[in-house]
């Protein structure tokens, strides 16, 4: 791995670190934030729609670290779930053209829906309490966070550091 | 394939999380905290309402210390048994639950001053409620030990039946007799040999025949409930004690009734450390952690080296903001308040009551109108009277390892009825604002409460 390799990825990290601080902070104290998009799961999918697949576990945990800090899941539930997603994503590419703008933003919002499910299935099965959520709030939370990743999700694949680290695209 | 079992592997511990993998995993995020600091940015956004938020905590401060200390000696005056029921000469030694076992639900774990020595078989009351013995003296931990609650399976207790003008009907209570889930307050102490009497309502105090001079004896007039009758399928009918206080989250001091000790003194205090600052860890907020489902936390700078034991208490001032979760080597990770499903018991000074009232455990349940907390209450004995609602202030209650008494939750309007209620609580102080907290580490730093 060259010097500019360990670069873009330290500094994947602080965009990493600065999404999930920023979801956080557009979740305080709302009581429905399910329209609130993820920040943070929308550039973990504009990124592995788009990166060799053979480096997407790096990313997984990469994004996981970040988010470890800003949540009050437990580590392994949220390594759980950015696996779950970089597997789903290497699934879908070997059958289409992920990082095309809608199939993307289609994936960032399976993503966005299923997280809320999965945390809600952790809650629950560690404390016993948790309301389950509507089909209207994974709707709500799906369309937002694919809406900005259709949007933003070219965005992200340009900021600085990510060039270097998905230069090298394949699609197997 | 083995991107799959990896997978499985981290799915399964997440939901049925294996405490010493969970340490280990959490040490290896270790270099999260590096992380947080990379964004602390943001968190400057937000600078001038922490030193605001500060502010207030800290003018406020005395006052809630003093309110707290009050209401705890306030609960010390209404757990001392009424003199009349005590047999000359025996000690009344003050004890608070520190712990209530997971899966041992019928006993209380219990802390008394160090230096008296207690044996095993002496009962256990609060006020002029009987509920339980001493059942094991911890050999290790001076001044600790384990009580069996009346409402333990194999718990019996001879009993006499009150009722005014007429003669007494004996009987033997212990156990419980069913959870009824769908009966208000539905927690009822079985009865077992019931003599051949008419009464079919009254009051149920302890009255041990064959305890004559032994410790069981000694609490001979202490309440056990009130003796509720109903006719059930098949026309039988079936008797059963209703306990006065809540014996599934109320207790949070009790009494024990010890033999006196020559030169002793008739009374044993136990002094409540919540406020002593040797108590606490300063610790400063990496971060706040929140998310769409409403999940909400904070993750807590430590200091390498200082031990930090999960479930203990983080405060801001004199309000308690939540427990820790887990603790690895630099960062502790807290639920705080408004956190879907953190349990709390709480003691609270509710408005036109003498005493404080032990009202029991309470679940969060996110955030509700306004910043209000949510939580759902089970009221099981209710609140004087019962009817109607009342002011409350609620302050943190017992049997929680590591969150000590008399910290401060917020206020709330609270049903007196018996039953389930969902209640919104107004915090004290909001944790959103604060960058510095508090983590319990109890006397002698070793996370005890």
């Amino acid at each position: 791995m060259s010097l500019s390799h360990i670069g873009a990825w330290l500094v994947a990290l602080v965009w990493f670190a600065w999404a999930s601080a920023i979801d956080t902070q557009l979740t305080l104290g709302g009581e429905t934030s399910y329209w609130v998009p993820s920040l943070g799961i929308a550039l973990l999918v504009a990124w592995a729609v788009r990166m060799e697949v053979g480096t997407l576990w790096a990313l997984a945990c990469l994004a996981a670290l970040a988010k470890v800090s800003f949540s009050v899941e437990p580590p392994v539930a949220i390594l759980a779930g950015n696996l779950a997603v970089v597997m789903l994503v290497r699934f879908g590419r070997r059958s289409f053209d992920l990082s095309r703008p809608l199939a993307r933003s289609l994936v960032a919002g399976m993503v966005a829906g299923g997280w809320l499910f999965w945390t809600w299935l952790v809650l629950n099965a560690r404390h016993g309490e948790g309301v389950h959520p509507s089909w209207e709030v994974l709707m709500q939370a799906a369309t937002s966070t694919g809406l900005l990743t259709l949007f933003l999700g070219g965005v992200f694949a340009k900021l600085p550091g990510a060039r270097v680290l998905l230069a090298r695209r394949s699609l197997r | 394939m083995s991107a799959l079992i990896a997978l499985g592997s981290l799915t399964a511990l997440s939901l049925r999380p294996i405490p010493l993998v969970e340490r280990g995993v959490e040490q290896l995020f270790a270099p999260a905290r590096l992380v947080a600091e990379v964004a602390a940015p943001i968190r400057w956004l937000s600078r001038d309402d922490a030193v605001e938020a500060a502010g207030t905590v800290e003018r406020g401060r005395q006052e809630v210390v003093s309110e707290a200390l009050e209401l705890l000696e306030d609960e010390r005056r209404s757990v001392r048994p009424p003199e009349h029921l005590i047999p000359a000469g025996l000690r009344m030694v003050h004890a608070e639950v520190v712990e209530r076992v997971r899966g041992e639900e019928d006993s209380l774990v219990i802390r008394w001053a160090e230096g008296t020595q207690l044996e095993a078989g002496i009962p256990v009351v609060v006020g002029e409620h009987y509920v339980g013995r001493l059942s094991l003296v911890d050999p290790d931990e001076p001044g600790r030990g384990q009580v069996e609650l009346v409402t333990g399976r194999d718990f019996r207790a001879g009993a006499q039946l009150y009722v005014p003008g007429s003669a007494r009907g004996e009987l033997i209570v212990g156990g419980l007799l069913r959870h009824r889930g769908d009966v208000d307050g539905g927690l009822f102490l079985a009865i077992h040999s019931p003599g051949a009497w008419k009464q079919r309502e009254g009051m149920v105090r302890v009255f041990e025949w064959l305890g004559e001079g032994r410790a069981g004896a000694w609490a001979d007039g202490f309440l056990l409930g009130e003796l509720v009758s109903e006719i059930i399928e098949g026309g039988d009918e079936l008797m059963r004690v209703r306990p006065l206080r809540d014996l599934a989250s109320g207790l949070y001091r009790v009494v024990l009734l010890a033999p006196p000790e020559e030169g002793g003194v008739s009374e044993v205090d136990l002094d409540a450390p919540t406020y002593d600052p040797s108590c606490w860890l300063g610790a400063s907020v990496l971060t706040r952690c929140t998310s769409a489902r409403g999940r909400d936390g904070l993750r807590l700078a430590l200091s390498s080296g200082v031990k930090v034991r999960e479930g203990s208490a983080v405060a801001f001032g004199p309000h308690l903001l939540g427990r820790v979760e887990t603790a690895g080597a630099v960062t502790a990770r807290v639920r705080t308040l408004s956190d879907p499903g953190l349990v709390l018991p709480l003691l609270a000074r509710v408005e036109g009551e003498e005493h404080p009232v032990a009202i029991g455990r309470v679940t969060t349940e996110g955030l509700g109108p306004g910043g209000a907390l949510k939580v759902r209450w089970e009221s099981m004995v209710g609140i004087g009277d019962g009817e109607g609602f009342a002011p409350a202030r609620l302050f943190t209650g017992g049997g929680v390892l590591g969150v000590p008494r008399g910290l401060l939750v917020g206020d709330a309007i609270l049903p007196r009825s018996v039953g389930v209620h969902e209640v919104l609580i107004q915090p004290g102080t909001d944790a959103s604002n604060c960058q510095w907290a508090d983590v319990w580490v109890g006397p002698g730093g070793g996370a005890g409460s």
